[in-house]
Parts: structure tokens; C-alpha cells; sequence
């Protein structure tokens, strides 16, 4: 019984794996997945943490109230979650309040009406870190059944999370490639709408843009976001300063 | 013959004396090379990471129009780091 239950969530998290269209759909099907394994009355949610070369984070929840959480405890800096994630061991909160490692996490947690925490680590490759983190509105809510379901719940994920981290090389493109990715996009653009309109080279285009944004103070990215828009098209190449 | 100069009837612009300027004002502005080569991308360079190092370095000449952007992209850094 217990093995085809187990067999079955391999199964389902090899299914999410295939058809999620990117890393954070693929987390969020993990983190329903985990919290429908704790019981369908939604009393407990899950969460994922997923930190990549030791900033990235992403976070995935079965609720909205479990993101909150997740970043009540980041703004905090501190708490079950992020104790198990930074320090890859498990941690078992039976009374939040009653706990005094998490001050200020667990007054702002209780306040959200969660009162039980368990975060287990969930082991992946050098560069990245992962957790799973339950949580629940009762105290005593994770008994060692529960550590023990979970702690095996975690190795399966463990494998799982691997390959969509392979898969879903996600910070192939971080912040600052998209943004010059984006940039490149719309002035792109801009040069194919500069070269039509001139009948010009493209060299031509760009050095139209140039100019315009020289003369106008603006960055190149910003006067070609406006041509993509519909401005009108700066007239000459030599106008401006 | 670099390949982007083939859309007019003029010869490619070649820099020359320019390129001392511009190398000359990345030494000093102690610019990231990658950093300044993907900003130079997003504006819409067309150069190599490799082309781009060696024509700071002297050791390449490279059409103007190339030198202009670059000229830009550093002085749009210099206004603020972000594309």
C-alpha cells in the first residue's frame, strides 16, 4: 500500500516534470503534490525553497498564505525554514510559540494563524540549496510518522529536483543578461523600422538612433522603445548634436 | 572583411586614430569587459567579446560604427548601471 502510494507520487512528480513549462510551474506542481500527500482538507501547506548559486531564490507554495510565510521569514532572515535550507538538516517546530529560536518569525507566523512548522532539506547539487517547509494552523500537527513520510518524500523529490534543475536552466539568463536581452529585442526593432523608413544599411539605422539619443540626453534602448511604440522616426542622420 | 559593413556602397568606416580614445577611456574607467560587452549588445553591437578585448587592447581595428556604440554604451554605464 505505502510502496504504490510512493510509486504513484514518483510517478506524478516524473509527469510534472515533463509538462511544466518552466522551473516555478514545476516547483508549484511539487509543493501541491507534497501538501496533498499530508492530507486533501488543505490544512497544511507547503512550501519550496529552491536558493541557486547561493542568492536566487525561488519560492513555491500550495497557498498564498504559505508564500507570505516564506517571506515573512526572508524579511526576517531567519526561521524554520531557512534554518533547514542554509543548514541542510531537518527542523521540527511542534509550538511556534512556544519556541524561542524564531522571536520575531514566530510572532509575525502566529499571527498568520500557523502554529506548527516542520522544514526539511532537500538535497541537491553543490551549487543550489532546497527545502521543503509545512506548515500548519494546528500545534502538534507533525508527528514522527509524519517526519518519517516527509523525510522519505524529500530523498524522492531530491532526484526529481535534480534533473529539473538541469532541465530548467533558469539562470542561464539572469537579471542582467534578460535585461540586455530585452534591450537588444527592442532596439532591434527599432533599426529594422529605421532601415525600412530610410531604405538604409543598418549600420545607418543605429547610428540614427545614436545621435537622436545623444541629442535628446536618453539612452539608445529608451528612444528605440519609443520608435517600437509608434514615435515618430528621428529624420536624418545628422540632425541632433 | 568584416561582414557588416556590406549594406551601402561606402567603404567601411575604419576607425584608426579613434580607437585610442575610446581603449583609452576603458582603461581608465576600470570597466568589467563582459559588463560592458553585454551592455554593448543590448544597445545593438554587433562585435565579438574577444574582437571587443583585443580592440581595446590596440591589437584590432574595428568599423566606426562599432566604436561609436561602444563609446555609448560606456558613456550610458558611466549615467548608470542598469540597461
Amino acid at each position: 500500500m505505502a510502496k504504490e502510494s510512493t510509486l504513484t507520487t514518483s510517478d506524478r512528480m516524473q509527469d510534472l516534470l515533463l509538462e511544466s513549462p518552466g522551473f516555478p510551474e514545476f516547483l508549484l506542481g511539487l509543493a501541491t503534490l507534497s501538501a496533498s500527500l499530508l492530507g486533501s482538507d488543505g490544512q497544511i501547506t507547503c512550501t519550496i525553497t529552491v536558493e541557486r548559486d547561493g542568492g536566487l531564490a525561488t519560492v513555491a507554495s500550495s497557498s498564498a498564505e504559505g508564500r507570505r510565510l516564506d517571506e515573512t521569514q526572508y524579511s526576517f532572515g531567519e526561521g524554520p525554514c531557512l534554518t533547514a535550507l542554509r543548514q541542510q538538516r531537518l527542523v521540527w517546530v511542534p509550538d511556534l510559540l512556544g519556541d524561542e529560536r524564531w522571536n520575531g518569525y514566530a510572532e509575525a507566523a502566529s499571527q498568520e494563524g500557523v502554529r506548527s512548522v516542520l522544514a526539511i532539506p532537500i538535497s541537491t547539487e553543490a551549487s543550489s540549496r532546497a527545502g521543503l517547509n509545512c506548515y500548519a494552523r494546528t500545534t502538534n500537527a507533525f508527528n514522527e510518522e509524519s517526519v518519517v513520510l516527509l523525510e522519505q518524500h524529500a530523498a524522492s523529490m531530491s532526484r526529481v529536483l535534480r534533473i529539473a534543475l538541469r532541465l530548467h536552466g533558469a539562470d542561464v539568463h539572469p537579471e542582467h543578461l534578460r535585461a540586455a536581452l530585452k534591450s537588444r529585442a527592442v532596439v532591434d526593432a527599432a533599426v529594422s523600422l529605421i532601415m525600412l523608413q530610410h531604405r538604409g544599411g543598418r549600420d545607418g539605422a543605429l547610428e540614427i538612433l545614436r545621435l537622436a539619443a545623444k541629442s535628446s540626453n536618453r539612452r539608445m534602448h529608451a528612444i528605440a522603445h519609443d520608435i517600437v511604440l509608434g514615435a515618430e522616426l528621428p529624420a536624418t542622420r545628422h540632425d541632433g548634436a | 572583411m568584416y561582414p557588416y559593413g556590406a549594406d551601402g556602397p561606402e567603404q567601411p568606416d575604419w576607425a584608426g586614430e579613434d580607437c585610442n580614445g575610446t581603449a583609452q577611456r576603458f582603461r581608465d574607467a576600470d570597466l568589467a569587459l563582459d559588463k560592458l560587452w553585454i551592455y554593448y549588445y543590448g544597445i545593438g553591437g554587433d562585435i565579438d567579446e574577444v574582437s571587443l578585448d583585443a580592440y581595446l587592447h590596440d591589437a584590432l581595428d574595428i568599423p566606426a560604427s562599432q566604436v561609436s556604440l561602444i563609446a555609448t554604451a560606456m558613456t550610458e554605464m558611466s549615467e548608470g548601471e542598469t540597461l
